[in-house]
């Protein structure tokens, strides 16, 4: 009770200070949001906008970068990147946009991408060595991050500030935030942990930090669905959703689930304010989240570790090791055959298996997936594609089913790109280094997915992306 | 997608929110109180006369020379003290306020009046309870608050200008009526300061005047009832908002409000009377009107013909909302040490009750004798 006394005392100080201030005005819900700084870098063809999340933005390995780091500035430490890859570049949406324009997003002066400089936003994730530690070449919240976070700034964290984007999509953004939100939540710095809401800092500060980069050419106070209205698009593609469930399963449960009659309804207002502004409109429904590389499922335990466990005690004796460490963890941790290790966790054990004696260590949210909230999350994600649905039905909008051709793939145990790739667990080329973010042939194979639906659903003969040719020069992929 | 590695929010969600708020405030009866000053009294004092000569009850009556309105100059003047009553949830005081008009007739049927009305309220459920607490963009809950672990000074002094300007007519040459176009503006202070908040509305944190709106009306006002010892009037109004803002941009269709006035003359110095009444309010934080269904009672006492005593019961509360006082609260930003470095509360419908004590000079047009 005493610590909630100095919290209310630290509330009740930080808020007394915020009443008054400039009024505005109320903006309606949706409201077309004209650009106010750049210009459209080039006439497209086909004048796509993108509204999303990091799916739609091209977030990879953790981070949002415009153009390649070349040099890797790790290769002399023995990283076996030669360079940090540019990520926007690579996403669905630069994909379809590409194909459909024939213009290359690559380029400041011509990309629809909102293109950050390097090293980009976020914590980009780069191979440290040879044994594959991960490591970031760039800090939480230094200069490149830091800038980020205010309307006045935060352009200067584009490599195209001039630009106004048909990309507008927000990594971390949920279906509500699309809507409803108009300025970070957090700022530069917050501690991870301080203080009431320390936690949320934690859990929506992708979204603050990448919030005015994106649409920092619209006016403050404007939100996503707002600036995509004001595009005027021709064809929208919207896909969210991924967040509700990644935010609920990051906080272990603790943040309530978004309500999928709550969804449904936001989705419908995306669309009929996006059909406003005389767009045609295309939902994409979500893959199964518990699927991504960063879930590890607890029946591939014994694999895992003994893969894992392999480069350092030699195959026979990792073939032994790995089972028995596999069942201390389930031990440990109460999971079952449904439940799941996290990348995030799996490493913590790892670097605790290094030290011989030392005891498993205490795993937090965002580690482990119990059983019955991996069961929770797979009922929610079934439940958001019914929302999804329902919602694109109610609307007439269009509906891009994502989440059955990969379904069906996670279930054959893979997509034949070639001989060595491309299957769903770490490293296995459909993901980046993250776990959660596509690689750039995931990419590719999700961005075919929407153009089969666009050429179908709208008659429009956008050619699909040649999977293979990206596959050749994916970094992420096995070869 | 996005996601972080480590998360404590279990922790930090478990703990119950402590969650404050500025101060702030709308709408209840005071507009009831301002109606009352500016349209009722004056038209009833005017109808009172007429009816004393047009319709005989068989007690002694007044011989009128010129029945009408007042004409010539006339003025009031008061200084009031407020006591509020309700759910309010602190130890809540009311500020004093006063009250001052000034009119001017220039026959029997036209006059001209000037008002400025200060009342006092202190709106429930600002307060009490647990009410849910919101991050921005979020569409559940992230936790919950206890208003009253963090009282909030919702203290208001409503503050009204009328400009009134009244006709009277007598249909068939036997009933009067009284139609009285009138200018409303309205601003308050709440907890000391004005009434400029930023508050959640439609999902979306807004600044905007809380308390603060101008109506142009169109009152009509016939009696029902005179007798040496009863006197009624009905009054019904178009009212239009005249400045369309913040949330409140609707359609700007005429609404109605309705008010009915009775007084009981125990003496020639002290009237019992009350006054039912529907109301209509525009705020900027109102997205569509709010219907504020409206009760006033009280008793008045002149002393001499210059001075009087009113003791003045009011309750009122918006019936076309869920519920009152704040709703919810939304963290608009996390602050760097953890708490909350803007918040916005949602506000559903208004209520307060309170007792208002009036000592007067002048011609008493505020209150009803």
């Amino acid at each position: 009770m005493k610590a909630q006394a100095v919290m209310a005392a630290i509330l009740a100080a930080s808020l007394s200070a915020c009443s008054g201030g400039g009024g505005r005005s109320i903006p309606a819900l949706g409201s077309p949001a004209a650009a106010t700084g750049g210009t459209s870098a080039a006439a497209p063809v086909l004048k796509l906008v993108g509204v999303g999340d990091s799916l739609t933005a091209g977030v990879q390995s953790n981070g949002l970068m415009g153009a390649d780091v070349s040099p890797n500035p790790l290769a002399a430490a023995g990283s076996p990147f030669p360079i940090v890859q540019a990520t926007q570049t690579h996403g669905f949406f630069a994909l379809v946009w590409a194909q459909a324009n024939g213009v290359a997003v690559n380029d400041p002066a011509t990309s629809p991408l909102p293109l950050m400089k390097p090293p980009g936003i976020g914590q980009i994730l780069v191979p440290q060595n040879s044994a594959g530690a991960l490591t970031s070449i760039t800090t939480a919240c230094g200069a490149d991050n830091a800038v980020a976070y205010t309307y006045a700034s935060a352009l200067g964290a584009r490599l195209n500030p001039t630009t106004v984007p048909a990309d507008l999509g927000i990594p971390g953004q949920t279906v509500h935030e699309a809507l409803y939100q108009i300025a970070p939540t957090t700022s530069c710095g917050v501690p991870a942990n301080a203080g009431i809401f320390g936690g949320l800092a934690n859990i929506v500060n992708s979204e603050s930090g990448s919030f005015y980069p994106v649409l920092g050419n619209f006016p403050q106070s404007t939100s996503q669905v707002s600036a995509a209205a004001g595009l005027h698009g021709t064809i929208d593609t919207v896909w969210l959703g991924s967040n509700d469930i990644l935010k609920y399963a990051f906080s272990e449960g603790a943040l309530p689930p978004t309500d999928p009659a709550a969804l449904q309804t936001d989705v419908v207002a995306i669309v009929d304010a996006l059909k406003a502004s005389g767009a045609k409109v295309a939902v994409a429904n979500l893959v199964d989240i518990i699927h991504a590389a960063y879930f590890i499922a607890q029946p591939a335990f014994p694999a895992v570790f003994t893969a894992r466990l392999t480069p350092v005690l030699g195959a026979a004796a990792a073939a032994a090791a790995g089972p028995q460490v596999a069942a201390e963890v389930d031990a440990t941790y109460g999971l079952g055959s449904g439940g799941y290790l996290t990348i995030s966790g799996l490493s913590k054990i790892l670097a605790t298996l290094s030290v011989p004696g030392t005891p498993l260590p205490a795993l937090t949210a965002g580690d482990i997936v119990p059983d019955a909230l991996a069961a929770r999350i797979v009922a929610l994600n079934a439940a958001y594609n019914a929302a999804i649905a329902a919602a694109v039905t109610q609307s007439g909008a269009v509906l891009v089913d994502v989440h059955t051709p990969i379904a069906a793939a996670y279930a054959a145990g893979g997509i034949p790109v070639s001989a060595t790739c491309c299957g769903f667990g770490y490293g296995q080329g459909f993901f980046s280094l993250d776990g959660i973010h596509p690689s750039n042939t995931g990419y590719a194979i999700v961005a075919n997915v929407f153009i089969q639906t666009l050429d179908t659903a709208f008659g429009l003969t956008i050619q699909p992306v040649n999977v293979s040719a990206i596959y050749a020069t994916d970094i992420y992929a096995p070869h | 997608m996005t996601f972080r590695f480590s998360l404590l929010l279990k922790t930090a969600l478990a703990m119950c929110m402590l969650v404050s708020v500025p101060s702030l405030a709308r709408a209840d009866d005071a507009a009831a109180l301002a109606l009352n000053s500016a349209l009722v009294m004056p038209a009833g004092s005017a109808l009172r006369d007429i009816m004393a000569q047009a319709v005989p009850v068989g007690s002694p009556k007044r011989p009128l020379s010129s029945p009408g309105l007042p004409t010539g100059f006339s003025y009031t003047v008061d200084a009031t003290i407020a006591f509020p009553y309700g759910q309010t949830g602190t130890n809540a005081e009311l500020p004093g306020g006063i009250d001052a008009s000034a009119s001017y007739g220039f026959g029997r049927y036209h006059r001209i009046q000037a008002g400025y009305y200060e009342f006092q309220e202190y709106p429930v459920d600002f307060n009490s309870g647990t009410v849910p607490v919101y991050l921005q963009g979020l569409s559940s809950p992230v936790g919950v608050t206890n208003l009253g672990s963090q009282p909030i000074d919702v203290a208001t002094k409503n503050k009204i200008l009328t400009l009134v300007s009244q006709n009277l007519f007598t249909l068939g040459g036997k009933f009067p009526i009284i139609i009285s176009p009138t200018y409303l503006a309205r601003t308050a202070n709440i907890g000391g300061h004005g009434d400029t908040q930023l508050v959640e509305i439609n999902g979306f944190p807004q600044t905007v005047h809380v308390r603060s709106a101008q109506e142009y009306l169109l009152p009509l006002t016939i009696p029902f009832v005179a007798s040496p010892r009863f006197f009624g009037t009905i009054t019904g109004a178009a009212q239009w908002n005249a400045n369309l803002n913040g949330a409140n941009v609707a359609p700007n269709h005429a609404q109605i409000f309705e008010l009915l006035y009775l007084e009981f003359r125990a003496s020639r110095s002290t009237t019992v009377f009350v006054q039912p009444s529907r109301l209509v309010q525009y705020f900027a934080i109102d997205p569509d009107q709010e219907h504020v269904p409206t009760l006033l009672f009280g008793l008045s006492h002149r002393f001499t013909k210059q001075t009087f005593v009113q003791f003045l019961g009011s309750t009122g509360g918006a019936s076309n909302r869920g519920a009152f006082g704040i709703t919810s609260i939304t963290c608009q930003q996390i602050s760097p040490n953890g708490g909350c470095a803007v918040s916005a509360p949602a506000i559903a419908g208004l209520h307060a009750t309170q007792v208002q004590v009036q000592f007067g000079i002048g011609s008493p047009t505020v209150i009803p004798l």
